[in-house]
């Protein structure tokens, strides 16, 4: 079954700056479907990363509609963005962003701590497993490589169970090696536990391995052919 | 809540030296606090037990400033004024007075200028009376006795009374006899030179007179003294008092050893001469009758142009007077009849001891004890002086002041039991005993005072400061000593307290600072624990639990060092001070558990107010702009 998991119309961002209103995102509208692989490519500026933010409820949206497995969000304010969060996203970023202090297996275990769930340390180590590091749960961050810690990121924003997750240039950081490393697992998430992917990439090549990419051009979705990566 | 605990832990820990400072910025402000407050309770109870170990109720002491004399009435330091003897008798005859007890307070300097050995000159009777918890301890003890077999002293353990309080014996005071046949009563304190116009004669150059002066011997003698200015005085006579208790006025003079004559004139005004046998006489005095209608009985010790210096008198406060050679009697080999009743050099004065004082000083009933001490004394010092207009060389005598070393000798006869109290550290010896080597004669620095009725008190006040007699006296009931005490701490304490106010703002200030500082630093990684599911509250109460973490440690560090470092606090305090004036002698820093929980939640609370702000800060970070924020 082909559920839509995400439906935004005519969703806008808009910045207020001294210099003047910047529209991050000038009324998109994209449907993505449970199981989905998504990456969404476009120059510098185009506003992928905003569309990224908003579709995971990390930002609050300027105008039109926005649904999240159903529900609409576009009203929802920082403190209830939070829990549709909490519930359905998982991310992962650029920069890993472990927490320095806690080993590999304390920041998988994180999020339950804000989910008030219990405890479930067997699956924070399958979930590392899972991520090919069974022998490293116990290190902390500075004595993993750049893709090892990815991994872990990638198994802490498995933790929560999610139904959608969110990927900021996943592979930014690492050689090209990694890179592919690393997206094959996505890749491989998303088709053993039906998981909707959305991956906002600068590469081309990674790109291609998604199922539809969207691309973007100056806050506007645009065909293919016309995106600036095609010229 | 623990793995929030367990989170909250390991960012303090990841910077150790910043978490241990600003846990040492908040340990050190409430060790402050701790130690304050463990004083103020302190303070309170050591210096009521002061109080209400005094025994009398009221003092009276020689006027001074208000703080110096409660000094005085609790420890006996400060600069010190006297009464005299004689108020004693005067303040007796008061209706309200149930009892009373003179005393005299020396303080001597160690030798090594550091602290006093404090005496009190009593009387054993009227003071043990008054002051009932003054008694001599009894237990297993040694003393040091005479061996009635060898010969030799020996200590001999024994159970019972350590001793016994000393024994009342007459002090009796130096006596000079003149030649006009007046006794000077006094304490001779030495001997020196006197210059006296002896004459006057006709300059044969100007053809004036002119006083011729004299160099005499003096015999200098400390009594109460006092000058009368000739305008006050309405007439001067002898008064010649027989043993039968009758009293002739006149002019007296001693014909010889056994006879005085008197010229006075009787109703008619006919001068009449009588003489009377020495045999008869008991003492012959001199009176000034005032112009205000009083009389003065005493010893005129000199006369001038314009003034009468009469020696010997009530309520006069003691000076040393010297009396020249030429006033003295002398026996037919020609040595100056002076009677010196100095203690012989064998009888060693009786002193009891407080217990403390026996236990730093390791001594037992039946010792002898030395104490060196640093008391200051006049010298006359000679210079050679260069005269600048005649260029001759001069020799001039000049009096200078300097700490001299002296050695005062007691025997020990009896230990007192432990009170508690300043009396703990003190020296008593008689009253007259004390007046004598202290060279205080007729001295007091106060008079405890028990009333009939302590309601009463306004009105003997009243009473003793309407009698002129009395001269400069302060009457302080102690429940008053305690209240300026208390007053004069109180201000100490709004001070010092401020300053431990400020510390904890700076505390406060310092912490807030820390974990701000810390906040921004994890910018990013606040806001990806957001991204990942924690919502404001979540953030939050990561922040506050390390603020308070923070300040919870600070609080037990700060009230351990205050109840570990304690008795150097105290001793602290204790220095400070008694270098302005009385310190209670209990314990002054008094650390109760309510202080101590107290404080340890007082920085419980300081952390979650400079919490706060930081936590607020953290929490209201926009997930998406903390996260990208640096980028």
């Amino acid at each position: 079954m082909l559920n839509i998991v995400i439906k935004s119309q005519g969703l806008k961002k808009i910045y207020r700056l001294p210099a003047g209103d910047l529209a991050a995102l000038n009324g998109v509208d994209v449907e993505i479907k449970q199981g989905e692989f998504v990456a969404i490519m476009g120059p510098s500026g185009s506003g992928k990363t905003t569309l990224l933010d908003l579709l995971g409820c990390l930002d609050e949206i300027t105008s039109g509609s926005l649904e999240i497995m159903g529900k609409e969000v576009s009203e929802a304010r920082e403190n209830k963005l939070v829990l549709i969060r909490r519930k359905n996203i998982g991310f992962i970023f650029q920069e890993f962003f472990l927490i320095p202090t806690l080993t590999a297996l304390e920041n998988v275990e994180l999020p339950l701590l804000f989910d008030k769930l219990p405890e479930n340390r067997s699956r924070a180590i399958e979930l590392l497993e899972r991520v090919g590091l069974a022998a490293r749960i116990n290190h902390l961050p500075k004595k993993l490589s750049g893709g090892e810690q990815q991994r872990v990121a990638i198994a802490r924003a498995l933790m929560t169970s999610p139904k959608i997750l969110l990927a900021d240039e996943p592979t930014g950081n690492l050689d090209s090696k990694n890179s592919k490393l690393i997206f094959n697992l996505l890749r491989e998430l998303n088709k053993e536990e039906n998981l909707t992917m959305v991956v906002v990439t600068h590469n081309m090549e990674l790109g291609n391995l998604a199922d539809r990419i969207i691309f973007l051009q100056d806050g506007k979705i645009i065909p293919k052919e016309e995106s600036s990566l095609y010229h | 809540m623990s793995k929030y605990l367990n989170l909250a832990y390991k960012n303090l820990q990841r910077r150790k030296i910043r978490s241990f400072l600003t846990i040492g910025g908040v340990g050190v402000a409430v060790a402050v606090l701790v130690s304050l407050l463990g004083f103020n309770a302190g303070y309170r109870i050591a210096l009521e037990k002061d109080v209400s170990g005094m025994g009398y109720q009221v003092l009276v002491t020689a006027k001074g400033c208000p703080y110096e004399l409660a000094t005085v009435a609790l420890a006996g330091t400060g600069s010190l004024r006297y009464l005299t003897d004689d108020t004693v008798v005067k303040i007796k005859q008061d209706k309200e007075v149930s009892e009373l007890t003179p005393m005299l307070m020396n303080p001597l300097i160690k030798e090594d200028g550091n602290g006093f050995y404090t005496f009190w000159g009593i009387d054993k009777d009227s003071y043990t009376k008054l002051r009932p918890m003054v008694k001599i301890a009894s237990d297993k003890h040694k003393e040091r006795i005479l061996d009635p077999v060898t010969g030799q002293e020996v200590d001999k353990e024994i159970d019972g009374p350590m001793g016994r309080w000393f024994n009342a014996h007459e002090v009796k005071p130096d006596e000079i006899y003149l030649k006009n046949g007046r006794v000077v009563k006094g304490l001779i304190v030495g001997e020196g030179e006197y210059e006296k116009v002896s004459g006057q004669e006709l300059d044969p150059v100007s053809g004036e007179y002119i006083e011729t002066k004299k160099t005499f011997k003096s015999i200098k003698i400390m009594l109460p003294s006092r000058i009368y200015n000739k305008v006050e005085v309405e007439s001067a006579t002898g008064v010649l008092t027989l043993k039968d208790g009758s009293k002739i006025k006149g002019e007296i003079t001693k014909v010889d050893e056994n006879m005085f004559k008197i010229v006075n004139k009787d109703g008619q005004g006919v001068e009449q001469i009588n003489t009377y046998y020495s045999d008869n006489v008991l003492k012959v005095e001199d009176e000034l009758s005032l112009k205000d209608g009083g009389e003065v009985t005493g010893v005129i010790l000199s006369e001038a142009q314009d003034i009468y210096n009469i020696g010997d008198v009530e309520l006069a406060y003691p000076n040393t007077e010297e009396v020249t050679s030429d006033l003295i009697e002398t026996d037919s080999q020609g040595n100056l009849k002076v009677m010196n009743n100095k203690p012989d050099e064998k009888s060693v004065i009786e002193v009891v001891i407080g217990w403390e004082a026996a236990q730093t000083g390791f001594l037992q009933v039946g010792q002898k004890m030395t104490l060196k001490v640093k008391e200051m004394a006049k010298e006359k010092v000679k210079q050679n002086l260069t005269d600048p207009v005649s260029g001759q060389e001069k020799e001039i005598e000049k009096e200078i002041e300097k700490s001299v070393f002296n050695a005062y000798t007691f025997k020990v006869v009896g230990i007192l039991e432990r009170g508690g109290s300043k009396d703990d550290g003190s020296y008593f010896i008689q009253l007259e005993d004390a007046q004598r080597i202290f060279r205080k004669y007729k001295m007091l620095t106060g008079i405890g005072i028990k009333l009939n009725d302590l309601a009463k008190l306004p009105m003997f006040t009243d009473r003793v400061y309407n009698r002129k007699e009395l001269g400069e006296t302060q009457v302080v009931s102690l429940a008053e000593v305690k209240g300026t005490i208390l007053n004069l701490v109180q201000t100490a304490k709004i001070l010092v307290m401020s300053v431990a106010f400020i510390a904890i703002i700076v505390a406060l200030i310092g912490v807030m600072n820390t974990i701000l500082m810390s906040v921004f630093e994890r910018t990013k990684e606040i806001g990806i624990m957001k991204a990942i599911g924690a919502s404001r509250k979540d953030i939050f109460k990561l922040i506050w639990l390390e603020t308070i973490i923070i300040c919870a440690l600070g609080g037990i560090a700060g009230t351990f060092i205050a109840v570990f470092g304690g008795t150097y606090i105290e001793k602290l305090i204790r220095g400070v001070m008694s270098r302005a004036g009385y310190v209670p002698a209990g314990q002054i820093v008094h650390f109760t558990p309510q202080i101590i929980i107290g404080c340890f939640f007082g920085a419980i609370i300081l952390g979650v107010l400079s919490g706060i702000w930081p936590a607020l800060r953290a929490a209201s970070m926009r997930p998406i702009e903390a996260i990208r924020g640096g980028e």
